[in-house]
């Protein structure tokens, strides 16, 4: 199933999409009172919904709602793993044989304002000069989780979804840290869509893309990923709850502004897509 | 004005510090209709705040004996971030990177450095700090005053920033030294569920001047261990405030710690030592103190 949240005359609907794709259905029509996407990944009822009931239900024409992102006010940041990606099997296999202990960089990305596909990405002239695009696939945390092993953590995945991490990297200089490099209003966002973890293709079978005006930069799939969201999970809920809605990235691949040669960063008029196979995308242009 | 989360009857409510500052008014009994702190700060105008605080000062009814309550954060269940501001004391700056094995030239900073930490479930006064056998055994503190902020800030200078700043609480910064290392960055060795004890209350900006001076204490068992005055911040709370506000918005209920002095007894990394069965306590004069156990767990 996928789910997401369209705002129709100034109202907000957790909604699931029909079988066809043309229509979404709001959750209400469905009997669940939950306001919104988040209270209903929650409460645990999508093991009550299925693929006939919603078929049958009354829906709206995609064409005639706005999509927003799936979780417009997502509980706190998104969890980033930072350098996360090999760029290639040759790669990986020499970290991992240099770095048996090795551990993934995590941090914590500001996720109060999302953003939604087609909405400009501001620009920031004066504050932000290398502004940089990250495709990254999205594990959306389906309930608490704590000291969860990695064999068992799959079973805590709602969802995936795909991200553009946008960063201002002149900014992680100056703050030596990621977070307001990542953390500016509309730098986040969001795939329309979160595709159910059954639904979904392994994660380690999703290709990442993105693209700037129609130019392929990334592409990669996430088996290239040095650390997976099974990995994370198990990481990051030895010591403390995962909560329900919690959104944790699997990082970017190479291919980035930064990663060009000579850089390259988005200028206002450039469009970003960024995708992830089986899931979906999310296209903006920068302002 | 200091509003408190407490626990009654299995339930979370919200109440105003009586004036014998042992009791609590319950906001309810006050006229004012929100089921949490979270709701307060985000419906609130100084002037409801100032009406709140003339009828809690007014107030003739029963109020309820804090040992009767239980104890809560002042947000328990944190829906917004926690920002974080490394290296803001420069004496800690100097201790920290000595302990690193950094040059002296690397404590000095020419921007804040900001991190955010999880604190989905957040600790309160009393709760415990888990230390872990073999994995977080090498804990770290440091008291810090924490802002609140009171309504959506989005490019406001640092002279507003007074305006946007609901109140004032104490914070508790905690880590394993160990695995802010081996992470890299400071996230998963600072997010540990305990590791930012916050409390007892938040006292409302009304009771102090726009910049406030808060003098900070912390003391491992009857150790002094940390003092110092935000002062001395390197960055001042209205700069810090004006700084994360350009182009980001800071959305009410966001908490801002403002950074930690450094340790009496820096140097001596023996000294330093936390525990099982040590009390961290924090204090900041006109705000209040949390004390919280270091517990063992595996």
């Amino acid at each position: 199933m996928k789910f997401l949240t369209f705002a129709y005359r100034g109202r907000q609907y957790p909604a699931v999409l029909s079988g066809d794709g043309s229509r979404a259905v709001p959750l209400e029509a469905l009997g669940f009172t939950a306001p919104t996407l988040e209270e209903f990944i929650t409460s645990g009822a999508v093991s009550s919904l299925d693929a006939a009931k919603i078929d049958a239900a009354k829906g709206f024409d995609l064409r005639a709602v706005t999509l927003l992102a799936p979780i417009p006010e997502p509980l706190q940041e998104v969890l980033v793993m930072e350098n996360n990606f090999a760029a290639s099997p040759e790669d990986l296999a020499a970290y991992r044989q240099e770095h048996p202990d090795g551990l993934p960089t995590y941090f914590y990305k500001k996720a109060s304002v999302c953003n939604t596909d087609g909405a400009p990405v501001p620009s920031y002239p004066g504050h932000v000069t290398q502004l940089d695009y990250q495709a990254e696939l999205c594990a959306v945390i389906g309930r608490d989780a704590y000291q969860v092993s990695p064999a068992d953590a799959a079973h805590y995945i709602f969802g995936y979804t795909v991200i553009n991490n946008v960063i201002a990297r002149n900014l992680t200089v100056k703050h030596r840290r990621p977070y307001i490099a990542t953390s500016l209003d509309g730098f986040l966002p969001v795939c329309p869509y979160i595709v159910t973890a059954d639904e979904a293709p392994s994660p380690a079978e999703i290709v990442v893309r993105s693209y700037v005006n129609g130019d392929l930069r990334q592409n990669a799939p996430c088996s290239l990923a040095k650390y997976d969201f099974a990995y994370a999970i198990a990481d990051l809920s030895r010591m403390s709850v995962l909560r329900t809605g919690s959104i944790l990235t699997l990082g970017t691949p190479f291919g980035t502004g930064a990663d060009q040669q000579p850089p390259r960063w988005l200028r206002p008029g450039d469009t970003v897509t960024c995708e992830a196979s089986g899931i979906g995308s999310v296209t903006n242009t920068i302002r | 004005m200091k509003l408190l989360t407490y626990s009654r009857d299995g339930a979370d409510q919200v109440g105003v510090l009586a004036s014998d500052q042992t009791s609590v008014i319950p906001l309810r009994a006050l006229g004012c209709p929100v089921s949490s702190m979270q709701q307060l700060i985000e419906e609130s105008t100084p002037d409801s705040l100032r009406q709140l605080s003339q009828a809690a000062a007014a107030w003739a009814g029963e109020t309820i004996p804090l040992s009767q309550v239980g104890k809560r954060p002042p947000v328990p269940l944190f829906r917004r971030d926690m920002i974080c501001i490394g290296y803001n004391f420069k004496n800690h700056a100097q201790e920290i990177a000595q302990l690193r094995g950094e040059s002296a030239k690397s404590a000095e900073v020419a921007e804040p450095i900001y991190f955010s930490k999880r604190t989905a479930y957040a600790t309160g006064d009393g709760d415990p700090i888990p230390y872990v056998p073999g994995y977080a055994e090498n804990l770290d503190c440091g008291v810090e005053a924490a802002v609140v902020i009171g309504k959506d800030a989005l490019n406001i200078s640092p002279e507003e920033a007074g305006d946007y700043i609901f109140g004032y609480t104490v914070a508790n910064d905690m880590c394993d030294t160990r695995l802010n290392k081996v992470y890299t960055q400071p996230f998963l060795g600072k997010s540990m569920d305990g590791y930012m004890p916050v409390g007892p209350w938040i006292v409302t900006a009304d009771e102090f001047p726009k910049d406030p001076e808060f003098h900070l204490r912390l003391w491992v068992n009857d150790n002094l261990r940390q003092e110092g005055t935000t002062a001395s911040l390197v960055f001042s709370i209205p700069y810090i405030v004006s700084q994360l506000s350009r182009n980001m918005t800071l959305k009410a209920g966001t908490m801002i710690s403002t950074g930690s002095p450094a340790n009496r007894d820096a140097g001596n990394p023996e000294k330093l030592k936390i525990y099982p069965g040590d009390v961290i306590r924090c204090e900041i004069d006109g705000i209040g103190s949390i004390s919280n156990p270091v517990v063992e767990i595996v």
